[in-house]
C-alpha cells in the first residue's frame, strides 16, 4: 500500500473513531449530534475518495474526456449526506427541546431527571 | 395490469396520499383534518386492494422482479416481489390501517401524523421489495426516521429524550450500515444482492466481507430488537403515543426482519448464522418474559413482552434462514414465524391501543395505582370487552389463537432444544395476562376518579374489536393459514398443527396452571423483592452500543470460521 | 482506580470500533471498474446526461433519489412539529447587538445574487458539476442571506414559511407524479417520460433537477430559519 493512500485511509479512520466516541463517551448531547455529523462525514469523503482512484477525470463526459472516476459513489453520497442532515436537523430540534425542558445538555442529567419524573 | 406496475401500488398509492395529505395542510383550518381522513381512507383502502390484486399470480409460487424504471440491471435498482413479501406487506398494511383508525379517536392530534403514518406505509412496502443494498439502505432510514418523528409526538419530555436514544443509537448503526455497503462494493462491484451472492466464496469469508455483512445484518436485527440488540424498545414504545406504540410493536419491528430474509437467503455463509439469531430469540423469549414479569408501569410490561414475543418469531424465523430456500421445512418454518408475527401484531397492538384508553382515562401508568376500571364508568366496560380476547391471546387460552399460535411454534420446532425454551417462555404468557387484568380487578373501598376528556369515539373501539376478532379468527384458522401461506412461500413439506388433539391440549392446561401459579409467587413479598432488583437493574446508554459492537463481533466470527 | 474506570471503557469500546471499521477502511484490493465502465459508454446515449452522476441518480437510481426526498420531507415535518410544539418562554436574548449596516446590505443585497448562482447549478447540473441537490443548497443559503440581511419590519416574500412550505408540498407532490407517471403510462416506475412526446431523455433529467433542487431548498432553507427563529 502506498504511504499517502495509507495515511489518508487512517486518517478517515481516526476521525470515525472521534466521531464514534463523541457520541458514545461525550455527556453533552450537542456533541454527541456533533459526532454523528463526523461519522457520516468520515463514511462520505471514503467512498467518494476511494471511488476516485481507478480515473483521472470528473465524470463529465465532454469532448474527448476518457478516464474518469467511478461515479456511482458520488452519486449515492448524494443521498446519504442529504439522509445525514435530515437527521441531524431533527436530533438538534430534539436537543433544544430537551434543553428548555431541563436546563442542561448533560445527558447523565437528563436521564435522571425525567426517570425521577416517570 | 403490467405486474410490475402492479408491484410498485403499494410503494406509490400512500406516497401519493402524504402528498396530498401534506398539501391539505395548506386548505382553511376547518377543512384540514376532513381532507386528511377521506385521503388516508382512499389511500390506505386503494393500496389494500392493489394488495388483494397481486395475489393470484403468487399463490402458484411464481415471483415478478426486474429494475427500476427497466434500466440496466448491473447499475439500476433491482427489485422482487415473491410471497413472502406479499405477506409481510399485507400484515403491515393492515396493521397501519387499524392504527390509522384508532388514531381518528384517539391518536396523535396534529395534521402531520397522517402524513408521516402514510410515508411509513409506503417505506415498508418498499423496504421489502427491494434487491438492492443501497435501496435497503434509503428505504431503513425512511422507516427510521417516521419512528423517531412518531415517538416524539408525544408531550411528554421523557418521548423526546426516548426518540432522542433511539435516534442516536439506530444512525450510529445505519452509518455501520453503509460501511458495510461500502465493504461489499469494493469486493464485488455491485450493489444487487444476487450479484454479490455470486461474487461472494461459498465458505468461511475473508474478514472484510464478514465484518461487512455482519455490520449490515447487526444493524437490521437493531430495528427487529432482536437480543441483545432491544435496549433501546422499552423506553420507545412505553414514551410514545398510543397508536404509535401499536405500530412499533405490530409492524415496524418485523417488518426489517422479513426484509432481512432475502439477504439472508440468497448468501449461503449468511445462513449458518441463522442458527445462532434463532437461539438469541429463544433466548429473548425467556428473558423478555422475565423482565416484563418486573414491571410496574403498563407500557413498558407490554413493551418487554414484545420483546419476548419477537423471539418467539426469530426462533422460527432463524431456523428457516439456517435450512434456506431448498429444503423441505423452509416454507412451513417462514409460514410459522409470519402467522405468530400477525397474531403477535395484532393482538399486542390491541393491548397498546386498549390500555392507551385505560391510562388516558383513569390518568396513571402504574399497575398500583390503577383498580377498579370497570366501576369507573359504563365506556371503560365497552373497552374492556374487546380487550378480553386480546388478553386471553396472551394468556395462550384456547380458542382465541394464543394457545393454536405456541402449537403451531412448537409443531414446526419440534425436536429443536429450543422446543423447551419456547414452552417455558409460554407459562410466562398467562402470568402476564393477569398481571395486565390488575386494573380491572374490583377492590374494595376504591373509586377510581376519571380525568381527561370521555371516550367518545366509536374509531377507537372499532379497531380493538376488529383486532380483538382477527385473533380469535387467526386462531382458528392456523393449520390451514399455515398449509397456505406455505404454498405462497414455496414447495415443501408442512407439518400437521393440531391446537385441539388432547394432547395439545393437556399441554395447554398444564401452562395456563403453571402461568397462574407464576402470577402468585409474583405477590409473594421475597419474590417481589427480586423483581424489584430486576426492574432498577442498571441500564447504561453505553451499554446500547456496546451490544451492538458486540453482536457486530460475534457474527462476524461466525462468518469466519468454518 | 475509580477514575480509571470511564477510561477504561472508552478504550474498549474504540478498540471494539476500531476493530470493526478498520479491516473495512483499511481494505486494499482493486477498486471495481464495472459501473465506470457501463455508465462511460452508455450513460450519454441512454438518459442523455453529460454528467454521469446525474445520470445515475436521476436516471438509473432514481429510485433512490425519491426515497431521498421523502427523508428531506420528514427532516423538515419532524423538525417544524418539534420547533412548534415546544413553546415554553425561551430566556429573551436581548436587542440585537450584532445588528451592522454591513449585514444588512451585505447579505441582504447578496441573497438574490446566490439565488441566481443556485439556479444555474439546478439547470445546469446535466452538464456541469452540479445538479438537484447542489443546487437546492446553494438556493437554501441564499434565502438564509435574505432572511439574516432582513430588517424586522421588511421582509422578502421569498422566507415567508407559509410560502416555502407549500412550495415544498407542491414539489413534492410534482416529484411524486413524475415516478407515477412512469407506472401510469406503462414505461415502468420512474421511467423517463418525456419521450411519450418525443423529448430527448435530457429534458426528463433537467425537469427533474430542477424540481429537485426547489424541493431541497425550501426545505433546507425552511429548516434554517426555523431553526434560527427568524421564520415568519
Amino acid at each position: 500500500m502506498d504511504v499517502l493512500i495509507a495515511a489518508e485511509r487512517v486518517t478517515l479512520l481516526l476521525t470515525f473513531l472521534i466521531g464514534f466516541w463523541l457520541i458514545v463517551f461525550d455527556p453533552n448531547l450537542v456533541k454527541k449530534v456533533f459526532g454523528l455529523s463526523l461519522l457520516n462525514s468520515a463514511v462520505v469523503l471514503l467512498f467518494v475518495l476511494e471511488g476516485s482512484r481507478i480515473g483521472d477525470n470528473t465524470p463529465i463526459l465532454e469532448q474527448g474526456i476518457q478516464n474518469v472516476v467511478d461515479p456511482l459513489p458520488q452519486a449515492l453520497m448524494l443521498t446519504a449526506i442529504v439522509i445525514g442532515v435530515c437527521v441531524t436537523a431533527f436530533s438538534l430540534a430534539l436537543v433544544k427541546h430537551l434543553y428548555r425542558a431541563v436546563g442542561s445538555f448533560d445527558i447523565r442529567l437528563i436521564r435522571r431527571k425525567i426517570h425521577d419524573e416517570t | 395490469m403490467r405486474p410490475d406496475l402492479l408491484a410498485f401500488l403499494p410503494v406509490a398509492l400512500p406516497l401519493a396520499g402524504a402528498a396530498l395529505c401534506l398539501l391539505a395542510k395548506a386548505l382553511p383550518d376547518r377543512a384540514v383534518r376532513p381532507v386528511q381522513h377521506v385521503t388516508a381512507f382512499l389511500a390506505l383502502g386503494l393500496t389494500l386492494a392493489a394488495l388483494s390484486l397481486q395475489l393470484p399470480p403468487l399463490i402458484e409460487g411464481q415471483a415478478i422482479g426486474g429494475t427500476v424504471g427497466n434500466w440496466a440491471t448491473e447499475v439500476g435498482i433491482t427489485w422482487k416481489l415473491d410471497g413472502l413479501s406479499w405477506a409481510a406487506t399485507a400484515l403491515g398494511l393492515v396493521l397501519m390501517t387499524l392504527a390509522w383508525l384508532y388514531s381518528l379517536g384517539q391518536g396523535p392530534e396534529n395534521t402531520t401524523f397522517s402524513v408521516v403514518l402514510l410515508i411509513q406505509t409506503s417505506g415498508i412496502a418498499a423496504v421489502l421489495l427491494t434487491q438492492d443494498l443501497f435501496n435497503f439502505f434509503v428505504c431503513l432510514e425512511i422507516l427510521g426516521l417516521t419512528s423517531y418523528i412518531m415517538i416524539a409526538m408525544d408531550k411528554k419530555d421523557a418521548a423526546k429524550l426516548a426518540s432522542l436514544t433511539y435516534l442516536l443509537l439506530s444512525s450510529t448503526a445505519m452509518i455501520f450500515f453503509l460501511l458495510g455497503i461500502y465493504g461489499l462494493y469494493r469486493l464485488t462491484g455491485s450493489l444487487a444482492i444476487p450479484t454479490i451472492a455470486q461474487v461472494l466464496p461459498r465458505g468461511p469469508l475473508p474478514p472484510t466481507a464478514a465484518i461487512s455483512l455482519a455490520l449490515i445484518v447487526a444493524s437490521v436485527a437493531l430495528r427487529a430488537a432482536l437480543l441483545p440488540l432491544y435496549g433501546w424498545l422499552p423506553e420507545a414504545h412505553a414514551q410514545a403515543p398510543h397508536a404509535v406504540s401499536a405500530i412499533l410493536s405490530g409492524v415496524l419491528i418485523k417488518t426489517p426482519l422479513f426484509a432481512l430474509t432475502r439477504l439472508m437467503t440468497e448468501i449461503p455463509p449468511l445462513s449458518q448464522v441463522g442458527w445462532l439469531l434463532s437461539w438469541a430469540g429463544a433466548l429473548a423469549a425467556v428473558v423478555g418474559s422475565a423482565i416484563a414479569l418486573s414491571q410496574t408501569h403498563v407500557k413498558r410490561l407490554l413493551a418487554y413482552s414484545t420483546i419476548a414475543q419477537i423471539g418467539f418469531v426469530v426462533s422460527a424465523w432463524g431456523n428457516a434462514v439456517a435450512v434456506g430456500p431448498g429444503h423441505p421445512a423452509y416454507p412451513g418454518l417462514m409460514a410459522a414465524a409470519l402467522v405468530y408475527a400477525a397474531l403477535h401484531a395484532l393482538y399486542k397492538s390491541q393491548l397498546f391501543m386498549g390500555y392507551g384508553l385505560v391510562i388516558d382515562r383513569l390518568g396513571s401508568y402504574d399497575f398500583d395505582r390503577l383498580t377498579n376500571g370497570l366501576s369507573a364508568e359504563a365506556r371503560l366496560r365497552s373497552v374492556f370487552v374487546p380487550l378480553l380476547l386480546g388478553l386471553a391471546t396472551l394468556a395462550n387460552l384456547p380458542g382465541v389463537g394464543g394457545h393454536a399460535s405456541k402449537v403451531l411454534l412448537g409443531t414446526v420446532l419440534h425436536g429443536d432444544v429450543k422446543e423447551a425454551l419456547i414452552t417455558a417462555a409460554g407459562v410466562f404468557g398467562t402470568a402476564l395476562a393477569l398481571r395486565l387484568s390488575q386494573p380491572f380487578w374490583p377492590v374494595p373501598g376504591d373509586r377510581p376518579l376519571t380525568v381527561g376528556p370521555p371516550l367518545g369515539r366509536w374509531a377507537a373501539l372499532l379497531a380493538l374489536w376488529a383486532q380483538g376478532l382477527g385473533c380469535v379468527a387467526l386462531g382458528w384458522a392456523v393449520p390451514a393459514l399455515l398449509q397456505e401461506v406455505s404454498r405462497l412461500i414455496g414447495p415443501g413439506t408442512v407439518p400437521l398443527v393440531e391446537p385441539t388433539s388432547p394432547p395439545e391440549l393437556l399441554k395447554a392446561g398444564l401452562s395456563l396452571l403453571g402461568g397462574i401459579g407464576l402470577f402468585g409467587l409474583t405477590r409473594w413479598r421475597p419474590v417481589q423483592a427480586g423483581l424489584t432488583l430486576i426492574r432498577e437493574r442498571p441500564r447504561g446508554y453505553q451499554g446500547l452500543f456496546a451490544a451492538f459492537m458486540v453482536g457486530s463481533l460475534v457474527l462476524a466470527l461466525g462468518l469466519m470460521l468454518p | 482506580m475509580r477514575r480509571l474506570w470511564p477510561l477504561l471503557w472508552s478504550v474498549l469500546g474504540l478498540a471494539l470500533a476500531a476493530l470493526l471499521a478498520g479491516p473495512i477502511l483499511l481494505e486494499d484490493s482493486p477498486w471495481p471498474t464495472l459501473t465506470r465502465d457501463l455508465t462511460e459508454g452508455r450513460a450519454v446515449s441512454e438518459t442523455g446526461a453529460l454528467n454521469l452522476v446525474s445520470s445515475l441518480y436521476l436516471g438509473y437510481r432514481a429510485y433512490d433519489t425519491l426515497g431521498e426526498t421523502i427523508v428531506l420531507l420528514l427532516g423538515v415535518l419532524g423538525t417544524l412539529g418539534l420547533v412548534h410544539a415546544g413553546s415554553r418562554p425561551f430566556p429573551s436574548k436581548g436587542p440585537r447587538k450584532l445588528r451592522t449596516e454591513f449585514l444588512d446590505v451585505a447579505s441582504g443585497k447578496l441573497g438574490p445574487i446566490v439565488l441566481v448562482f443556485g439556479f444555474y447549478v439546478m439547470f445546469y447540473g446535466h452538464v456541469s458539476p452540479g445538479g438537484g441537490f447542489q443546487g437546492g443548497v446553494v438556493l437554501a443559503s441564499g434565502l438564509v442571506f435574505l432572511a439574516l440581511g432582513s430588517r424586522e419590519a421588511v421582509f422578502s416574500p421569498l422566507v415567508r414559511a407559509a410560502f416555502l412550505k407549500n412550495l415544498e408540498a407542491t414539489a413534492f407532490l410534482l416529484i411524486v407524479s413524475s415516478a407515477l407517471a412512469g407506472l401510469l403510462l406503462g414505461l415502468g416506475f420512474f421511467a423517463d417520460v418525456g419521450r411519450v412526446w418525443g423529448l430527448p431523455s435530457v429534458s426528463f433529467i433537467v425537469a427533474l433537477n430542477v424540481l429537485i433542487g426547489l424541493k431541497v431548498g425550501s426545505s433546507l432553507g425552511l429548516l434554517c430559519l426555523v431553526l434560527l427563529e427568524r421564520a415568519r
